[in-house]
């Protein structure tokens, strides 16, 4: 059971949110104010969920504290509007920030996205779900089964590979990926992705509406 | 023109004039007061007697002095020339050779000369046209000649009355010395106190207007305080400059401390209604699960569009404060965007998507009006659409390595006579309607279009490929 540190001053809100993260299943510590972090005793959760306008000690000073001896995922909770706030926490070391009026549901994702182990997509050899790719010697590979791709069909998957769940424009593929000298065209782009599709098996390559292209979140894992 | 050069121009513009004034005064002066010494020597010498006898005896020989050099007479022709005066050799000078009439004893007495060279009385011919007379010779009264007040040479006529070829008589002179004569002296030393005059004005004008100077650069680039010296009305200059200055900081500092109150007062309001606003949103989103849930949907929908407006509010007093720029990742921007309006779309069935160009895509802004600014396109996209729309928003590499981030509906779209108003400040389409309703166009693009202004960006909106509204910020090259 993955654990949370909730630090958050206003009682209400404090409540409400751990009742947002148990919902999640995640064992939840309640700071109501800022607590001096001693190096040699790091929190030993998996999420710190910080408020930045604390009594006593403000969020930046727990931040630095927390960031001179762990390197565990902090996302930022501000009411203000200044940017300043929000770069200087991002500078201390946080990886995330929240702009308060959130939705539970918002809280909820991002809180998922940070526990989520993040999928490595640079080495050479890449499994997604089904899909298994040799980088360097460009071979895929569908439920273990060698499939054959053309140069172009490669390069469409390898970029999308390359940022899983992410949708990559049909713009950037098209300056990007396809063969410069057979002026490339949207509508090459779709061919070769509907030949890709083929191959690979329905449902992995998925169409989003004004974007482009994307590897499916529930074929390759991510869900 | 300079000071400097202007006080030269206005002492030569002065001078000059006045000097040419001068000239022409005495000179005028000397002609009246020789051709009144002409005349009365004219007057004198045919009232002596036996006047008349002796011009018709010896009409060459006759006046008061006898030939005076040898030589053409001076262009008189045919006339018979009585030289007066030898040269200014002055009084009991000897006289020239071929001199044959009485010796020069001077002028008569109580005559004053001074100033008239070579008086001569020339007995002009009867025979004479018409034309070299005066026209209105009255008998026994000198007339001058008329001539150029810068002429030397002078000529007074007289009618004797006598009958014979001495009918008429005349006496010349000169002048001496000439126009321009005795005002300026000979010697050009004159020139040098002048002269002095102007070096000294010239270099006594240089500290002033340098100070003046001085003064003027304290002025323009606002130097505080603007620095006072001397006692003189220059100092009196920049003390006044500087008290107007001071109340001009005063006034400034004044509306600053009173605009930055506003705006901590709006930030504060804004950050005390957010804590919340937050908790109603949760307890709103838990009634939604156990009871009513379109009810409360709808009541989710308001409390996300206060939201809204709260963040617009204090972005719009963020608009006119200072705006530091920092490093800003679009995709980052773009996932929190996408993920704060995810909720309210999922609830009214609008798929919103992102999608980036496999690049970092980093730019130089203000992290919290730029993240309103799309916020503000994802919520009217998502706002406007209906049930089972999508919502696309995009960053693009541009050609020339800018960006495009562009936010794509598949809505009703906005008719094109009302695009170019839409970022209008207040605008919201035909009806008029406060709120959103059918003919309310959106929230906060004022806000959108000038935080696209104040980043350099351009905002350009259209009709999307499905017929919904495109919204694309131009994110140029950055060095």
């Amino acid at each position: 059971m993955a654990s949370v540190l909730l630090v958050e001053d206003d009682h209400a809100l404090g409540a409400q949110v751990r009742g947002h993260l148990e919902s999640l299943d995640l064992e939840v510590t309640w700071w109501t104010l800022g607590h001096d972090i001693h190096p040699d005793m790091p929190p030993e959760v998996d999420l710190v969920i910080l408020d930045l306008m604390l009594p006593e000690r403000s969020g930046f000073e727990v931040l630095r504290q927390l960031r001179a001896c762990s390197d565990v995922p902090v996302i930022v909770l501000s009411a203000r509007d200044g940017s300043e706030d929000k770069v200087q926490a991002l500078r201390l070391g946080a990886d995330d920030y929240m702009t308060k009026p959130f939705y539970p549901e918002e809280l909820k994702e991002r809180v998922r996205a940070r526990l989520r182990r993040p999928v490595l997509a640079r080495d050479a050899r890449v499994q997604l779900g089904d899909l298994e790719m040799d980088l360097e010697r460009r071979e895929v590979w569908s439920s273990s089964a060698p499939v054959s791709l053309t140069p172009a069909e490669y390069n469409i998957l390898a970029a999308l590979v390359r940022r899983p769940g992410v949708a990559v424009t049909r713009k950037w593929l098209c300056a990007n990926v396809l063969d410069p000298d057979r002026e490339p065209s949207e509508r090459t782009l779709d061919v070769h992705v509907s030949r890709l599709r083929k191959k690979l098996g329905k449902g992995m390559v998925e169409t989003v509406w004004g974007v482009g292209y994307r590897l499916h979140g529930d074929r390759v894992g991510l869900a | 023109m300079r000071l400097r050069t202007r006080i030269l121009a206005v002492s030569a513009t002065v001078a000059i004039p006045m000097l040419l004034g001068l000239v022409v005064w005495d000179s005028h002066s000397r002609r009246d007061a020789a051709a009144a010494a002409l005349a009365s020597m004219l007057e004198r010498t045919t009232s002596e007697q036996g006047a008349q006898a002796r011009c018709e005896a010896d009409p060459e020989g006759w006046g008061v002095g006898g030939p005076r050099e040898p030589g053409p007479p001076p262009s008189q022709g045919p006339a018979a020339v009585a030289p007066m005066g030898g040269p200014p050799s002055g009084p009991g000078g000897e006289p020239p050779e071929g001199f044959s009439g009485r010796p020069w004893r001077g002028p008569p007495i109580g005559l004053n000369l001074d100033g008239i060279e070579a008086p001569q009385i020339v007995v002009v011919p009867l025979d004479a046209s018409e034309d070299t007379l005066p026209p209105d010779l009255v008998v026994g009264l000198p007339q001058l000649e008329r001539s150029p007040f810068w002429e030397n040479d002078l000529r007074v006529w007289m009618a004797t009355g006598w009958v014979g070829p001495c009918a008429v008589v005349r006496i010349e002179g000169n002048t001496v010395p000439g126009f321009m004569g005795s005002v300026l002296p000979a010697s050009p030393v004159w020139l040098l106190p002048p002269l002095v005059l102007l070096a000294v004005l010239w270099f006594a004008v240089g500290p002033p207007v340098r100070r003046i100077q001085q003064l003027t650069d304290s002025v323009r680039e606002g130097e505080d305080p603007i620095p006072v010296q001397g006692d003189d009305e220059l100092g009196e200059l920049a003390r006044a400059f500087e008290t107007s200055a001071r109340q001009l900081r005063e006034q400034v500092a004044r509306t600053e401390n009173r605009e930055q109150a506003l705006r901590d007062f709006v930030a504060n309001t804004a950050h005390d209604v957010r804590i919340p606003l937050t908790v109603l949103i949760g307890h709103l989103s838990e009634l939604e699960q156990r009871g009513d849930a379109e009810l409360v949907g709808r009541a989710l929908g308001e409390a996300h569009y206060l939201g809204a407006l709260l963040s617009n509010l204090a972005s719009h007093t963020r608009l006119e404060g200072p705006a530091p720029f920092t490093e800003v990742d679009l995709e980052g921007v773009i996932q929190r965007v996408v993920l704060r309006h995810q909720p309210l779309a999922r609830r009214r069935d609008i798929q919103i998507h992102w999608g980036g160009s496999a690049e970092d895509a980093q730019v130089q802004g203000e992290l919290t009006l730029i993240e309103q600014a799309l916020s503000n396109l994802v919520y009217n996209a998502v706002r406007y659409n209906h049930s089972g729309g999508h919502v696309a928003v995009t960053v693009d590499e541009d050609d020339g390595g800018g960006w495009l981030l562009s936010v794509e509906d598949d809505g009703p779209g906005v008719p094109p006579e009302n695009l170019a108003r839409l970022t209008e400040r207040g605008f919201r389409g035909k009806q008029g309607l406060r709120r959103e309703g059918e003919g309310s166009q959106g929230l906060g693009l004022s806000i959108v279009a000038r935080v696209a202004e104040l980043h350099g960006w351009s905002l350009e909106l259209g009709a999307g490929s499905e017929g919904g509204l495109r919204a694309v910020m131009r994110i140029p090259a950055q060095a």
